[in-house]
């Protein structure tokens, strides 16, 4: 191995099939989405070189910065949801025994089996404000007052629909951090067993340390899974009813296609590009800690 | 055996590599043209699947490869605008209007069809006046006439209406009484597909016809705003009927499609949308469908109600064909025999009159009994002195119809103030 590492040529071949397919659908759309954010564009008929002022467009919109505010306020969700909850269900799950874990394991899969599609009607029809099953089980409770129009009303519909994608993964974040504590010896909780350590010491002082590269995995796959919520938008509300469910991504979708700003698009995604990184570093940073081997 | 073993391989193997090329050069003879069409409607579906196989009968050297694209019109707008920018365009598509149409010719993407129809002597032979006039643009033609015209009505549910004794309104008062009526009897009045927002704006030039016959025209060419007197008037009426509850739940994700459902089954007693929907509905309702125009403001309209509404032959709508198809000519007549195949099923098949061809001059003949409801709005066309394309197909630009089709749908959920409605739709004429 360490003769191959050596020699660089070995390294080159081995890895260019995979760097050129990374080149052509990553490295080469982003540098394009930067280039296609300086022209005037509509896609189809001729473009212009028009500088910076796409971007600078981008700034003074308030359409764009209120659904990057949204998608940043996503963000944050999924990160509390996904990542914080998902290590409290992984760490109660340990409490349980094996055939249950065993279960767990399994039921947390079915909701990512599924297709986004049908998750989004299914969702669709739970929070039907007349027949949907949200409504009709807070009926049932006698809890009438809080019926609600829940994806037509500004206050519920971001959350409603922000939901069907954090309901969706939650079961990933658990497994990962499920399998995470799993491999951290028992040596180490017996030891702090036999030091007098409680739960509650045990998860803060061993399990949460050893799981920092677990948890950073959650937190940025939350992070970008928030920042780029797309897919249920599209399906249960195309953004709207007007602009109460536009996230980035579905501003960009509605700026290319529907309006046909090809370079604006760009522009705005370069600037989400952009913004990702940032975010992405500042997250390296906070949970930067000394590698921990066992 | 062993020598001979290699030598029948081969040659098998090159029979079967020239009987397999056969059908090629068979191929190779005839012209690829490829259709994408939008999966509309039941009719659509209907239609292609009745008459497919009629429409090359006069150009066996045609291989049509024929697709139906899933979805909304938006969602068929975006896919063939993605081709056409990926250099992929279908050789014939269906435009559903100016905003759709005129970035495309603006782009020199669509075959100008000026010779071909004067080739096929088209407009003369075939189609009747006012389509011709609304498929000009710039003094040019880019479309064969395709859908059935279509006008601004409301459907009703003949045996609801009959349950509580209505009758269709004549004024805005009497038509407030139907719902309160409705409204107080656990019905529910109306559902509209608020979602796709166009069926918000043909409720809203519905009821700003009756204060200006003009109203989206003036608006359109600069000579009016919507926040003047008419649509102010359309949109307190509309907020009016938002308030009563009058539209089903979640009204603002309703589809169209959806809608269609919901009246079909009954359980809703209005539907406002475009003329096209009684030949939609009429075999599943039959007796039970009715329609009316929008009533007048008060008693002293009612006698211009029907003359003056939005609708007609859309503008530069239509089949039309990529700039880039490799036998323009042909595709060309292609479209053209598609195009009125649809009319002659809509005039033949489902009896319908209001097309944009003529009839008696393509010798298309109806032998059943026309649809009574058909038969009476076929009639009531006649009356009609000012007709204007539905705001939104006469939009320069697809920007101005997002914006204008986003703020109808924001408007129904009852989080937009009439004002900011209003302005809303003014932002969206200065979409560029």
């Amino acid at each position: 191995m360490a003769q191959i590492r050596s020699n660089k040529l070995y390294i080159l071949i081995f890895t260019a099939p995979a760097l050129l397919l990374f080149f052509v659908f990553v490295i080469y759309p982003i540098i394009n989405t930067f280039y296609l954010g300086t022209l005037n564009t509509d896609g189809i008929s001729h473009s212009n070189f028009i500088g910076i002022k796409n971007f600078a467009r981008a700034f003074a919109d308030k359409q764009f910065v209120n659904s990057n505010i949204m998608s940043l306020w996503l963000a944050l969700l999924c990160v509390l949801c996904d990542s914080v909850l998902a290590l409290a269900a992984a760490l109660a799950l340990t409490m349980f025994s094996a055939k249950f874990q065993k279960f767990c394991r399994s039921a947390y899969l079915i909701p990512m089996v599924l297709s986004v599609t049908v998750i989004s009607q299914m969702w669709l029809a739970i929070y039907n404000s007349e027949w949907g099953l949200l409504n009709h089980m807070l009926g049932a409770l006698g809890l009438t007052n809080l019926e609600h129009a829940w994806l037509t009303k500004r206050d519920t519909a971001m959350i409603c629909v922000a939901i069907v994608g954090m309901w969706q993964f939650f079961g990933l974040y658990v497994l990962m951090t499920f399998a995470g504590i799993k491999q951290i010896p028992d040596s180490y909780y017996e030891a702090a067993k036999i030091d007098g350590a409680n739960f509650l010491e045990v998860t803060r002082h061993v399990t949460l340390p050893l799981l920092n590269d677990i948890i950073k995995l959650c937190v940025i796959m939350g992070l970008v899974g928030g920042l780029y919520t797309f897919p249920q938008v599209y399906v249960m509300t195309k953004g709207g009813p007007g602009n109460m469910t536009m996230t980035v991504m579905m501003y960009i979708y509605k700026n290319v296609f529907y309006n046909q700003y090809y370079g604006y698009g760009s522009a705005i995604a370069a600037i989400v590009i952009v913004e990702t990184f940032i975010l992405l570093y500042a997250i390296n940073r906070l949970m930067a800690r000394e590698k921990i081997e066992f | 055996m062993k020598k001979a073993f290699p030598r029948i391989l081969a040659i098998a193997m090159a029979l079967c590599l020239i009987l397999g090329m056969v059908p090629a050069f068979a191929q190779a003879e005839k012209t690829q043209i490829y259709f994408l069409m939008n999966e509309s409607d039941d009719v659509m579906r209907n239609w292609v699947s009745a008459t497919k196989d009629t429409w090359l009968q006069d150009f066996p050297n045609v291989d049509l490869k024929f697709e139906f694209s899933a979805g909304s019109a938006s969602e068929y707008e975006t896919k063939i605008r993605t081709m056409v920018s990926a250099g992929n365009a279908p050789d014939i598509w269906w435009s559903h209007g100016a905003s759709w149409s005129r970035p495309l010719i603006a782009a020199g993407e669509l075959l100008q069809l000026d010779q071909y129809l004067d080739k096929l002597d088209f407009w003369n032979k075939y189609v009747i006046p006012s389509a011709k006039v609304a498929s000009a643009y710039d003094g040019h033609y880019y479309a064969f006439p395709f859908e059935s015209l279509l006008y601004n009505i409301v459907l009703y549910n003949k045996a609801t209406f009959a349950k509580y004794n209505l009758t269709p309104p004549k004024t805005m008062d009497e038509f407030f009484k139907i719902v309160q009526t409705l409204i107080d009897n656990k019905e529910t009045p109306f559902v509209t597909g608020a979602s796709g927002g166009w069926p918000v704006a043909a409720i809203l030039e519905g009821f700003a016809y009756s204060q200006d016959p003009e109203a989206t025209k003036k608006v359109i060419e600069g000579k009016a705003k919507f926040t003047d007197q008419p649509y102010t008037y359309a949109a307190t009426q509309l907020k009016k009927m938002m308030d009563m509850g009058a539209f089903t739940s979640d009204v603002a994700l309703v589809s169209n499609d959806e809608a269609e459902t919901i009246f079909k089954s009954g359980s809703v007693a209005m539907w406002p949308i475009y003329s096209y929907a009684l030949s939609n509905a009429y075999p599943e309702m039959k007796d039970n469908l009715g329609w009316f125009f929008y009533p007048a403001s008060d008693e002293s309209g009612i006698a211009d109600i029907g003359t003056s509404l939005a609708g007609g032959v859309k503008v530069d709508s239509g089949l039309v064909c990529s700039a880039s198809t490799k036998n323009p000519e042909l595709t060309a007549s292609v479209a053209a025999a598609i195009a009125r195949s649809y009319s002659k099923y809509y005039f033949e098949v489902l009896g319908d009159p209001v097309i944009p061809y003529n009839a008696e001059a393509n010798g298309w003949t109806f032998t059943g009994t026309r649809a009574p409801v058909i038969e009476e709005f076929s009639g009531a066309t006649k009356n009609f002195k000012n007709v204007y394309g539905f705001v939104q197909d006469v939009l320069p630009t697809a920007a101005a119809n997002t914006a204008l089709l986003s703020a109808c749908t924001e408007f129904m959920t009852g989080s937009l103030e009439i004002p900011d409605f209003l302005e809303q739709l003014n932002q969206a004429l200065t979409a560029e």
